[in-house]
């Protein structure tokens, strides 16, 4: 079998209006190897964050450990046993200028162990916490991952805000 | 100590054909323990490699690797990391290793890295490399960016990773891809 070209957009969600704190990319394929979003765009309130979850799963199976740099200082940050996998805690992604987050999601598919995710998020604004974090984030689940969300911890998406959903194989 | 190649693909019934701008060239899947994977007889057809890991260890240990299987100390590295509550910054001068950055052991929990290797056919320069790596097990765990310099001009052909002190567990995969430019 050829891999061929082995990066695939898979979809893409474009914000629209007013409203939008929740984006979902659902009945993902098993057929790939690992997952890429891209995420592009403003938040409605500084300061804020962007939370995920997987297979609309609410249980208190999500952790993670990021470290971020302000233009002043380095710190590093962790949460274990939530509800949500966050990529920030409340700062890091601001109102007044865009913001990127690279969310990579490796061996989704598998049905042996939990899911490890590893993110970068930025923004260069000054409006709300300029910020350059990285981050890993553990789903204690063995299931195959078919759905993800990202959602605002308060406020919502401005329009035009894109999310971008890839995905990679493996020979 | 699996040693992946054009080869061994074949042999899974897995063609290697080039034919976009980020082609998947080989894969690994450990299905006992090894001590270290390697990628040999990479073409020289693109402009970047990446590795694609999500593993685990035998022992909390470093994720290392070595080019062209030079074990002489010709590596260099900085990073940083951040452990949750604290972050820090490092370096290591005239090593025989390259750094991912960390590995661990916590049943079930696998550590991820994207190891990225730049220009890696250029004989004009030494080669440079920057991995993203880290694992998060529900209350401890690191996230680490490094960058490490291969004083070699060759050109890359193999890439080994290997834990420090212990050995890859079941389950662990690994994946080389070549991104093209123009």
């Amino acid at each position: 079998m050829a891999a061929g070209n082995t990066y695939v957009a898979i979809a893409t969600n474009t914000v629209s209006g007013s409203s939008t704190s929740s984006v979902s990319f659902s009945s993902i394929a098993s057929t790939y190897t690992d997952l890429i979003v891209v995420f592009s765009g403003k938040l409605s309130i500084a300061s804020e964050s962007i939370f995920v979850r997987f297979n609309s799963n609410t249980g208190t199976n999500y952790s993670a450990v990021w470290m971020w740099g302000n233009g002043t200082s380095a710190n590093s940050n962790t949460r274990s046993s939530q509800t949500f996998l966050p990529t920030a805690w409340f700062t890091g992604y601001d109102s007044t200028n865009e913001n990127n987050l690279i969310f990579n999601v490796q061996n989704y598919s598998n049905s042996t162990a939990n899911k490890t995710v590893l993110f970068r998020q930025n923004n260069a604004g000054s409006g709300g916490t300029p910020a350059a974090v990285a981050g890993v984030g553990l789903w204690a689940q063995t299931s195959a991952i078919n759905a993800i969300e990202f959602y605002t911890s308060a406020g919502v998406y401005t329009a035009g805000a894109t999310f971008s959903l890839y995905g990679i194989t493996a020979a | 100590m699996p040693i992946l190649g054009v080869i061994a693909s074949q042999k899974t019934g897995r063609l290697f054909a080039p034919s976009g701008a980020y082609d998947s060239i080989a894969s690994y899947t450990v299905t006992s323990t090894d001590a270290s994977v390697t990628f040999s007889s990479i073409p020289a057809t693109y402009t970047h490699l990446q590795v694609r890991v999500a593993a685990r260890a035998g022992s909390d240990d470093d994720l290392r690797f070595r080019l062209n299987g030079d074990t002489g100390t010709n590596y260099s590295r900085h990073l940083i990391f951040g452990n949750g509550s604290t972050t820090g910054a490092g370096a290591g001068v005239s090593s025989s290793v390259g750094s991912v950055g960390s590995i661990n052991n916590t049943a079930n929990v696998f550590s991820v890295g994207v190891l990225d290797i730049l220009d890696y056919t250029n004989t004009n320069k030494y080669t440079t490399s920057r991995s993203l790596n880290g694992y998060d097990a529900n209350g401890s765990g690191i996230i680490m960016l490094y960058s490490t310099a291969w004083m070699n001009t060759a050109a890359v052909t193999s890439i080994t990773l290997f834990p420090q002190s212990s050995s890859f567990q079941q389950y662990s995969s690994i994946a080389l891809y070549g991104i093209k430019g123009v």
